[in-house]
């Protein structure tokens, strides 16, 4: 993942198409996850606030990272990935593996 | 369970009270009955409902206490026979939108607070999710210290190494499933950066399998952080860790959800 995008709840978006999203460093964390994942997430950098929809407002002090769909969902859609992944290499393998 | 209305009890049948108070100097002075819900706001009560999920036809000034499966401040609704109740939280219909108000019972002759306390100034709350350790944690390439315990705080606090995390997790998983917001009052001994409060369904291992976490402020000033975590549900695993290099470390005196 090169790049990801915060909106202004800082909601993750992996394509800014109108260019009204901050860009903010990609967290170590996002390395090797599926887009149905990030954009998940909140990254809330330091010295930003976001409002939750019960009216709770978070920050600013320190970054955090944590989801805003539901996170069993995330992980599952993670899972799927990985899994998709690991069946295309096998599959490449056996392929390059007959000629 | 039923609708009631007003700041009246609820007949003779039920056990418990709902009542306003303006502000929590208010309720904090107040000496009502035994298993009185105080709810601080300046807003009139019309009715209130206890409710697992959000009430599909609000009215202005209803109370919704959210309730679920486990609760800091149980009670039976009922005089006679036994219906047990598990109050999570509470939100006030104001303006045709719900918003998170305080609650608090009356208990014993004492006001009990909704929140679950994880430790609390030297207590480590061992029933809620054990103790503090660093036992059964792990992190490739990288050593665990354990906290260090103190009368009021514990102390998390790495040895200024490239390879040593300071680190303090509770011994068991907790369930967060009906908590909106993770609550920590920490001090940064030195104003260093590094420092998280890290929530992973597994005993932790890396930022990379953390369902959630917030980084530590970096000044020297007592700090109140608030993680979101409304879309977390089942047990989690709450954890403190330094970076790596980080050798003056950060004091945890109260977390809570």
């Amino acid at each position: 993942m090169s790049k990801v995008y915060i909106d202004s709840e800082c909601r993750c978006h992996t394509t800014n198409p109108d260019g009204t999203y901050t860009e903010i460093e990609v967290p170590k964390d996002f390395d090797g996850k599926c887009t149905a994942y990030i954009e998940g997430f909140r990254v809330r950098p330091d010295g930003y606030t976001y409002t939750r929809d019960d009216g709770t407002v978070f920050g600013p002090n320190g970054t955090s990272v944590t989801p805003w769909k539901p996170y069993d969902q995330l992980a599952a859609s993670q899972a799927q990935y990985e899994a998709d992944l690991a069946e295309a290499a096998s599959a490449y393998q056996e392929g390059v593996d007959s000629v | 369970m039923g609708w009631g209305t007003g700041n009246i009890g609820g007949g003779t049948s039920l056990n418990f009270d709902v009542k306003s108070y303006a502000t929590e100097e208010a309720l904090l002075s107040a000496t009502p009955k035994e298993n009185t819900i105080g709810i601080i706001t300046e807003h009139k009560i019309t009715g209130w409902v206890f409710a697992a999920t959000e009430p599909t036809e609000p009215v202005e000034g209803m109370v919704w206490i959210s309730t679920g499966t486990s609760s800091a401040i149980e009670f039976n609704a009922l005089k006679k026979n036994a219906l047990q109740v598990y109050p999570i939280s509470a939100k006030q219909y104001v303006g045709s939108a719900w918003m998170s108000v305080t609650a608090m019972n009356y208990h014993d002759a004492k006001w009990y607070d909704w929140v679950t306390y994880y430790y609390d100034n030297g207590d480590e709350c061992e029933s809620n999710g054990g103790l503090w350790t660093n036992s059964g944690y792990s992190r490739s390439g990288y050593s665990l210290l354990p906290p260090t315990k103190e009368d009021s705080y514990i102390l998390v606090k790495g040895n200024g190494g490239s390879t040593a995390n300071g680190f303090a997790g509770k011994e068991e998983s907790v369930n967060l499933t009906d908590k909106d917001s993770i609550t920590a009052v920490v001090v940064n001994v030195a104003g260093e950066s590094g420092y998280m409060l890290v929530l992973s369904s597994q005993k932790f291992s890396s930022p990379t399998n953390a369902a959630a976490y917030v980084q530590l402020p970096g000044n020297t000033e007592e700090e109140t952080i608030v993680l979101d975590i409304s879309e977390l549900s089942g047990s989690y695993y709450i954890a403190f860790m330094t970076g790596v290099s980080n050798k003056n470390g950060f004091k945890v005196l109260e977390v809570s959800a």
